[in-house]
């Protein structure tokens, strides 16, 4: 009974295969006829994936902070910020990606006056080129320009140019995802209004980023 | 390329007194020519099987058969030829190979954090490959060299705390140890073995009694049957449960974290159940018996008897269970130090336990989590509760590493993070001395040849005091800090 089913088993297996096996044939190209053999033999070429999404955990250090006018431009030291930022990015030739990376950063706070926390919002551009080192491997050079907000917990909106920049390596795991960890600086040229008078609050911090993605 | 290093061939007769003695009676028939040695199971390693199974590269002089005499000397007045004792053991001098660190079950991804512990397998593991017995002498051993730079950067309202915890370095630690393991393999299965671990240090600060820092790191007598028990006295460390991924190295200033000059008073090491983990330092040792029952289970049951600022004696026995995939440890720990003096009322209890989760999902990601709590209560030489001494310490935390896989180029990411919460009873009508410690890692590793580690850590850590009675002192301290570190496992 047990040798019966196995032959069942074995002889569907054959059908299976040889109904794929058909399938291939009828999907290869009738006008110019290719060996089967010599087409199955050869492994498929890893599609073009041109498209990449991912995300970052951004530890955000050694943040300082510009406040004031002109002639009256105070520093303070910012407490240690995190954030996360989600990034597209499309491959406009190889190696040479060009994309969006907006991120949020939070705890924006002084070290001597824990009563003020803001929030940055950055909608930044990213522009990166990669060198690949080994297979599955690359370094990469990335620039991020954009637009700041800083909503503090009372007062006005800032708002203002950034710029990053950084480098890092970027990792694949498998045929589509990678992971990848950076580290940069950013500048910003935020302000805001008060009357008639624009107060600088301008950010800088050391940004690293450690992500994940997929590529499509 | 890894060359095998088989150095040397000495014949040691059983008996040395015996070894000149030509007219001695021959020892009876040594057993038939053993079956060559089977390769180590998983050896990936170069060595040939025979440098692996300790048998000298070159052929071993013979040994003479029973019965039989020396043959004459060839030419008048030669002294009559030397013949051994048949009971002769070839001694081999050998790198260890790749058998000799147990891959099963897994370890972890190759080349990362997890993959470097040893989950409790019994290694350098230097059975007898063929019939008989076997004695060889393995060498092995790492170093490494750390280029750091940390800057701590204090606030809070205690000025002249915060300016003195304004600090910042540049530094260069290094240490590299031989490891030498004398390995007598009775058999297959028995074996009693011996390893030293001789340091070189490069600074990380001395101590050790200083003069020249730490010259031993390991320094034990094992005896026991592979994969099934053993036993172990001398200078090495207990099982660890508490795993801090590809940061926070031993001997680096970023496992110390943001504690400043302010406040090294209060120092706040994590606690992994790593009170009797490390090697004991002073005139103190280990004595640990090791049960393997089933593969995927083992034991560890580790007593301590010393000195440190009195005499001591401490037990932490510790359970692993290991599917590879999946690892779960769990461990405790208790000891006590007392005073040399009758008249010293000094009494130092301290307790603890944690435990640990780690999952391996090979090629690409492996992570785990880590807790442990423990106290510690301390009666002064006259009697008194040392309020400052006495405290809980709690510790949790987590790792994940992730790797390309790749067996040519592999490269790792590795991301960590800790905290640790202290509470002493210092003036217990109000609230405590309270502090924390949070320690965070990246890093990201790239292995060449397989034996060169190159691994840059970015960390940061953050603390917390809270101390006094009504009056509170309040410090605030971070640290952050790059390491490039350089290691060379052979």
């Amino acid at each position: 009974m047990r040798k019966a089913s196995t032959r069942l088993g074995l002889v569907g297996l054959t059908l299976v295969a040889l109904a794929a096996t058909a399938h291939a044939q009828e999907a290869a190209p009738t006008a110019t006829p290719t060996p089967v053999a010599a087409t199955a033999a050869e492994p498929a070429p890893a599609p073009a994936r041109r498209l990449q999404v991912g995300v970052s955990f951004l530890p955000m250090s050694l943040g300082k902070f510009d406040t004031g006018g002109p002639g009256t431009m105070m520093t303070s030291e910012l407490a240690f910020a995190y954030g996360g930022a989600l990034s597209v990015g499309y491959d406009v030739i190889p190696h040479l990606t060009v994309g969006l990376a907006p991120q949020v950063i939070l705890h924006v706070t002084p070290k001597d006056d824990p009563s003020i926390n803001a929030n940055e919002i950055d909608a930044m551009a990213r522009v990166a080129y990669s060198f690949p080192v080994a297979q599955g491997t690359a370094l990469f050079v990335e620039v991020l320009p954009g637009y700041s907000l800083i909503k503090p917990n009372s007062g006005d909106l800032a708002k203002g140019f950034i710029i990053g920049g950084g480098a890092g390596a970027v990792m694949d795991m498998g045929d589509r995802f990678f992971v990848n960890l950076g580290a940069g600086y950013q500048v910003g040229w935020q302000s805001r209004k008060e009357g008639m008078m624009t107060i600088d609050v301008r950010t800088k911090f050391i940004r690293v980023a450690l992500g994940v993605g997929a590529r499509f | 390329m890894r060359t095998p290093l088989l150095i040397s061939l000495i014949l040691l007769g059983s008996s040395t007194a015996a070894f000149a003695q030509a007219n001695q009676q021959p020892a009876p028939a040594p057993p038939p020519d053993a079956p060559p040695a089977a390769p180590p199971p998983g050896n990936a390693s170069p060595v040939p099987a025979a440098a692996a199974a300790g048998i000298p590269a070159t052929p071993a002089p013979q040994t003479q058969a029973p019965g039989s005499h020396p043959e004459p000397a060839s030419f008048p007045g030669a002294p009559p030829e030397v013949t051994e004792p048949a009971s002769v053991i070839e001694v081999g001098v050998q790198r260890l190979p790749a058998s000799a660190y147990p891959e099963y079950p897994l370890r972890g991804l190759k080349y990362s954090s997890l993959w470097l512990t040893f989950h409790g397998l019994q290694w350098p593991y230097m059975p007898s490959f063929r019939k008989g017995e076997r004695f060889v002498i393995g060498l092995s051993g790492w170093g490494w060299i750390d280029t750091a730079y940390q800057k701590f950067a204090p606030w809070g309202p205690e000025p002249s705390i915060v300016e003195n915890d304004k600090i910042k370095y540049w530094k260069q630690q290094a240490r590299m140890l031989l490891r030498v393991t004398p390995t007598y393999a009775l058999d297959r299965s028995t074996f009693i073995q011996g390893q030293v671990e001789l340091v070189g240090t490069g600074d990380q600060t001395i101590s050790r009694s200083d003069v020249g820092g730490a010259d031993t790191d390991d320094l034990y007598l094992r005896a026991g049957q592979w994969n099934k028990w053993d036993v172990q006295v001398g200078r090495f460390e207990g099982w660890e449960v508490f795993h801090l991924g590809m940061g926070l190295d031993q001997n680096t200033f970023e496992r110390k974290g943001a504690v400043g000059a302010g406040e090294s008073e209060f120092n706040v090491p994590f606690y992994g159940v790593t009170d009797n983990q490390f090697r004991p330092g002073g005139p103190s040792g280990n004595l640990a018996v090791h049960v393997y029952p089933l593969p995927i289970l083992r034991f560890e049951l580790l007593g301590m008897a010393g000195y440190f600022s009195g005499p001591a004696y401490a037990g932490r026995p510790v359970a692993i269970v290991d599917l590879g995939w999946f690892k779960l440890k769990f461990g405790a720990e208790y000891q006590h130090v007392g005073a040399q003096l009758a008249s010293d009322q000094t009494d130092i209890t301290s307790k603890g336990l944690g435990g640990a989760v780690q999952f391996v999902l090979a090629p690409h990601v492996e992570f785990g989590f880590n807790g442990a709590q423990g106290t510690v209560w301390n009666i002064d030489a006259n009697g008194r509760l040392n309020t400052k001494g006495s405290l809980t310490r709690t510790s949790f935390g987590g790792f994940l590493n992730v790797s390309n896989g790749n067996p040519r180029h592999p490269v790792l990411f590795g991301v960590g993070s800790m905290v640790t919460f202290n509470e002493d009873q210092f003036d217990a009508a109000n609230p405590q001395n309270k502090y924390w410690l949070y320690q965070g890692f990246l890093a990201a590793q790239y292995v060449a040849q397989g034996v060169l580690y190159i691994k840059l850590v970015g960390g940061y850590s953050r603390g917390h005091w809270d101390l006094g009675g009504d009056t509170r002192t309040l410090i605030e301290n971070e640290m952050y800090s790059v390491r490039l570190r350089f290691a060379f496992f052979f």
